[in-house]
């Protein structure tokens, strides 16, 4: 396996739309968690991952690997034996291998988390060896008043790019934006 | 451009914590818990079901 091929997560972890609002309106605040992983042999068992604090919503907005390993030998294990299944509000249960098409890449996400709808993990190891793999999970969080008016800003968003895809002609178009700014 | 070269083998990060802390983590890992070791901060998650997870913050 060539060194590449080891290389866990690559390339930027970008979200610009956020960051204007989380940094540019000072509406949330930037953070990754990052931590070792290091899952049993034989191992099933779904987590829920949440904000610790009732008043806060967690953006999830992507996830980067280093290189799943065997814990005893260091020896970087690709396989699809081990993995995990997830799921998130927006997003369906799916599962993701740990093989180089998923590790090696920076895997977005646009995924609240809140303590009644936690971020959905079930981790999987059918082969008989401790596997470590380091995980960035990158947030933004808000509380809860200021993720309603982040929403309320991506419905706006929404209803203008809809309204301007209504338009049939310019002048049809100017209207629609007179009667937007008029309400 | 090149990325530079990985090690072949990683180290362990069970060799920087403490024996104590390190025994910890064998003896979950024995019980068939997940092990998570993180830096202890501002941030605040929490991952449940705490009894089959042993979480480890670091300062």
């Amino acid at each position: 396996m060539s060194y590449a091929a080891q290389a866990g997560s690559a390339g930027p972890v970008e979200a610009p739309f956020f960051n204007l609002v989380c940094w540019y309106l000072g509406k949330c605040q930037f953070y990754h968690i990052t931590a070792y992983y290091l899952i049993p042999p034989f191992f099933d068992l779904t987590l829920y991952w949440t904000p610790e604090e009732e008043d806060k919503v967690q953006l999830i907005f992507a996830l980067t690997f280093g290189p799943p390993r065997d814990l005893n030998t260091g020896e970087v294990v690709f396989t699809d034996e081990v993995g995990f299944w997830h799921r998130g509000r927006g997003m369906k249960l799916h599962w993701d291998p740990l093989v180089p098409s998923i590790v090696n890449t920076v895997y977005p996400h646009v995924t609240p988390a809140t303590k009644e709808d936690p971020f959905v993990i079930r981790f999987v190891n059918r082969t008989a060896r401790t596997i470590i793999m380091d995980v960035s999970v990158w947030v933004f969080e808000y509380h809860r008043r200021d993720f309603e008016d982040f929403l309320e800003m991506v419905r706006g968003f929404a209803n203008l790019f809809r309204l301007l895809g209504k338009a049939g002609s310019p002048e049809e178009l100017a209207g629609a934006i007179r009667s937007l700014l008029a309400r | 451009m090149e990325r530079p070269r990985e090690p072949a083998r990683w180290a362990s990060p069970l060799d920087a914590l403490p024996p104590e802390e390190r025994g910890k983590v064998l003896e979950a890992l024995k019980q068939g818990k997940l092990v998570v070791i993180a830096g202890r901060g501002e941030v605040r998650f929490r991952i449940s079901p705490e009894d089959r997870v042993l979480v480890i913050l670091r300062d």
